[in-house]
C-alpha cells in the first residue's frame, strides 16, 4: 500500500489490528497507463524533491522512475484546485478517463499476525553549520545532492557539474561527519556509511573526470566491511587525497563562486588552505521525524540517539521487545544496504517463524488478576509497557491480562495496592519467603539486593567468572525485572533487620521490559521519601544501574555497600525495626477498618 | 527547569537542567558514579 499512514494499532502477536489510512492518488492506479499526458499539460511547476530540487516536476507526476507502481499521482497540495475544479487539464487530456479530482481518503483496517517496521532513515540538516557555508554558497551540496547530481538518472544525466555556473568541477571536496560524532551540532554517534559512500563518490568521480583532484577531510575513515579496505585502497591510488582535519571555515570568492577552504591537517600540524570549486558535506544519518509517534503506536522503546531499541543486540537484534513485531534497516540504526538487506532477512524469517507456527507459546512467567481483588483503578494498564492489561475503570470491570502480548516484567503487580495480581513463579509469597531466608541469621551482617535477571543479575554472574571479589555478606534475589521489587518488599528486609538494601535493574534505556525500570525508579523516590518520614536514612535503600557487560561495576557497587552495612549501627536497626513494624500494623488497622465499612455499605 | 539532586552515597548535591516533557534520564552522581541520586524538592 503507497501514501499510507498507520493511525491506530491495537491487539499482539499473532492478532494485531492495524488501522491505515491511504491518502487519495486522486488517479486509478489501475488504469492509468502512465503516459503521462497529464504532466504534459499540468500548468503546475514545482521543484522535484526527489532531485534535490535540481529539476523540477508537476503537480500530477511520479515521484521518481522506479516508483511502484508506475502510475501517476496529483500531489492535491499543489494543484491549483478542485473545489471548485480550477484548471482541469488533467482531467481532459487523460484518454482514459481514470483522474477523479474527489477521489476521497481510504481507511483500511488489517488484521495481521506480526509487524516489520523498516520506515528507514532521515538525514542530518547541515544548515545549523554555518562555518560551511550549505546556506550560502551554492557550489557547497550535501551527499544526497551529489548523488543526483552523479547519477545517471539524475537532473544532468550524470554528468557533474557545478550548481553556480554548470560546469564540471576541477577540484572537489568532501567533508566528512557533518551531524555525526559529536556532541554540540550534530548527533554522537557514527552513521556508519559516510565514509565508504565518499570513498565511493571519489570513485565514480575519478571514473568521469580523472584529472579532477579529489580531497576528503576526515577525522577517521572506518572502512570495516568486507572489501571496503580495498575500495578505499583502489580510492587513494586513483589519486584521491585523504587529509585528516575536519575544515574550520569555508570561504567564497564572490565573481568566480569558487570556495575556499580552511583546516588544521593533524598530521602535519598546519592549518592548511585549499581553493575548491565545490565542497560535498558527507551529512549523518538520523531517525525519521515520525518515528517517535510510531514507536508510541507500536509500545517500542527508543535509544538516546532516537531509533528503535532491539530486544537484545545480539540475541535477538531484529526483535522489538514487544512480540511479533520485528525491525529492519535504519529503522534500528544507521546502517550500508547489505546490513539492512541481511536485517529485513532475518526479520522475514523470524516473522515467517511465527506465522508457519500457527499459535504462540506463552511466558511461563506472567501476570495473573485475582479479580476478587481488583478495584478496576486502572494502575496495572498505565504501567504495562506493552499494553498487554486492559480495565473498563468507568464499568468497573476488573483486570484483564492478554496472556499473550504479558512479558512477565511484574510492574503491574508491583504497583497494584489491592494484591489483585500475581506473577506466576514470582508471587509476593515466594519473594518474601527469600527475604525471610536471607535475613533468617545475623541480618545486620547481610546487604540484601533485588536484582534484576537481564542485566544485574548478569553483571553478578560476569563479576564471578571474572574472579572479581565481592563481599560475602551480599545476598541476592532475581526478579524478572526491577520493576517487580514492590515497595513492601524493601520495608519488609528492613523491617527483618536488613541494614541497606540494594534495589538494581537494567541502565534506563535498555530495560529488557521496554520501560518497566522507570517505574523502578520512581518507587525509589517515593521510598527515599517514605523512608525518610518515617525517620530512617534513606541512604540505606541504593538504587543502581548495572548492566550484564559491569561485571567490575558490579564488584565496585557491592563493596561500597559492605562499607555502607558496616557504618549501620545495631541501635539504628532495633529502631528502623520497631518503626516500621509499627508503621505496618497501623496499615493493616487502617485496611481492616476500611474493608468493614465498605462490608457494612454493601449491608 | 533545574532540578536539586543529593547523592545518597557519597551525600554531594548538584543541580542539572531536565525537559519535563522528555523520558527521564538515568541520573549518576558526577562525583562517585553512584545512581542513588534522590530528587530534592525547593520546599
Amino acid at each position: 500500500m503507497t501514501l499510507s499512514e498507520v493511525e491506530e494499532v491495537s491487539g499482539h502477536i499473532g492478532n494485531f489490528r492495524v488501522k491505515v489510512r491511504q491518502r487519495a492518488r486522486y488517479i486509478d492506479e489501475k488504469e492509468c497507463t502512465a503516459c503521462g499526458k497529464c504532466a504534459e499539460v499540468c500548468p503546475v511547476v514545482v521543484p522535484d524533491e526527489f532531485q534535490q530540487g535540481f529539476s523540477s516536476r508537476k503537480a500530477t507526476y511520479i515521484p521518481y522512475p522506479q516508483a511502484v507502481p508506475s502510475a501517476y499521482l496529483i500531489d492535491m497540495g499543489r494543484c491549483l484546485g478542485n473545489n471548485p475544479v480550477a484548471c482541469d487539464k488533467c482531467v481532459d487530456a487523460c484518454e482514459k478517463q481514470c483522474i477523479d479530482l474527489n477521489m476521497p481518503d481510504k481507511e483500511v483496517e488489517l488484521n495481521v499476525g506480526v509487524i516489520i517496521v523498516a520506515t528507514g532513515m532521515g538525514v542530518y540538516d547541515p544548515t545549523v553549520l554555518d562555518e560551511y557555508g550549505y546556506t550560502r554558497f551554492e557550489n557547497v551540496i550535501t551527499t544526497l545532492e551529489f548523488e543526483r547530481l552523479i547519477n545517471a538518472a539524475g537532473p544532468t544525466k550524470g554528468h557533474l557539474v557545478r550548481p553556480s555556473d554548470r560546469q564540471t568541477p576541477r577540484h572537489v571536496g568532501f567533508i566528512q561527519c557533518v551531524g555525526s560524532r559529536t556532541e554540540n551540532r550534530g548527533n554522537p554517534y557514527c552513521s556508519n556509511v559516510c565514509c565508504m559512500n565518499t570513498v565511493k563518490d571519489s570513485l565514480l568521480i575519478k571514473e568521469h573526470h580523472p584529472d579532477t583532484e579529489i580531497y576528503v577531510f576526515y577525522m577517521d575513515l572506518r572502512a570495516f566491511g568486507k572489501g571496503f579496505e580495498d575500495l578505499l585502497r583502489r580510492s587513494k591510488e586513483a589519486g584521491v587525497h585523504y587529509i585528516r582535519g575536519l575544515p574550520g571555515e569555508v570561504t567564497e570568492n564572490h565573481p568566480t563562486r569558487d570556495l575556499c577552504l580552511r583546516v588544521e591537517n593533524t598530521t602535519t600540524a598546519r592549518v592548511e588552505e585549499y581553493d575548491l570549486d565545490m565542497v560535498v558535506l558527507s551529512v549523518g544519518l538520523e531517525p525519521t521525524q515520525d518515528l517517535k509517534r510510531l514507536a508510541s503506536l507500536l509500545n517500542l522503546s527508543q535509544t538516546p540517539d532516537g531509533f528503535v531499541m532491539e530486544s537484545h543486540p545480539k540475541l535477538r537484534p531484529v526483535d522489538a521487545p514487544t512480540p511479533g513485531i520485528f525491525f529492519a534497516g535504519c529503522v534500528e540504526s544507521p546502517k550500508d544496504v547489505k546490513d539492512s538487506v541481511t536485517q529485513a532477512g532475518a526479520a522475514a524469517a523470524r516473522s515467517a517463524i511465527l506465522l508457519n507456527a500457527g499459535a504462540v507459546k506463552s511466558q511461563a512467567i506472567k501476570a495473573v488478576v485475582d479479580l476478587a481483588n481488583c478495584t478496576s483503578c486502572g494502575v496495572c494498564a498505565r504501567v504495562c509497557p506493552y499494553g498487554a492489561i486492559t480495565v473498563d475503570v468507568k464499568a468497573k470491570r476488573g483486570a484483564e491480562v492478554v496472556v499473550a502480548a504479558c512479558a512477565g516484567c511484574g510492574t503491574c503487580a508491583a504497583e497494584c495496592h489491592f494484591d489483585a495480581i500475581a506473577m506466576q513463579h514470582f508471587t509476593d509469597a515466594q519473594i518474601l519467603a527469600q527475604i525471610n531466608a536471607a535475613l533468617e541469621e545475623e541480618p545486620e551482617q547481610k546487604v540484601l539486593a533485588f536484582l534484576c535477571n537481564w542485566c544485574s543479575y548478569a553483571g553478578g554472574d560476569l563479576a564471578g567468572v571474572s574472579r572479581l571479589k565481592y563481599p560475602a555478606s551480599t545476598r541476592f534475589i532475581r526478579v524478572m525485572c526491577s520493576g517487580r521489587v514492590d515497595e513492601s518488599f524493601i520495608l519488609w528486609a528492613f523491617e527483618k533487620g536488613a541494614p541497606v538494601v540494594l534495589l538494581s535493574g537494567c541502565h534506563l534505556g535498555d530495560c529488557h521490559y521496554i520501560n518497566a525500570n522507570h517505574w523502578t525508579m520512581r518507587r525509589a523516590d517515593k521510598l527515599w521519601d517514605r523512608l525518610e518520614k518515617l525517620g530512617i536514612r534513606p541512604e540505606r535503600l541504593q538504587l543502581e544501574w548495572i548492566s550484564s557487560a559491569e561485571g567490575t561495576r558490579f564488584s565496585q557497587v557491592m563493596r561500597g555497600l559492605e562499607e555502607m552495612r558496616r557504618k549501620v549501627t545495631p541501635d539504628e536497626i532495633r529502631h528502623t525495626r520497631k518503626v516500621l513494624a509499627d508503621y505496618r500494623l497501623s496499615k493493616e488497622a487502617e485496611e481492616t477498618s476500611e474493608d468493614k465499612e465498605s462490608e457494612a455499605a454493601e449491608v | 527547569m533545574e532540578q536539586k539532586l543529593k547523592c545518597l552515597r557519597c551525600g554531594f548535591e548538584y543541580t542539572v537542567r531536565v525537559e519535563p516533557n522528555k523520558a527521564p534520564r538515568e541520573r549518576v552522581c558526577p562525583k562517585c558514579h553512584s545512581n542513588s541520586v534522590r530528587k530534592i524538592s525547593s520546599k
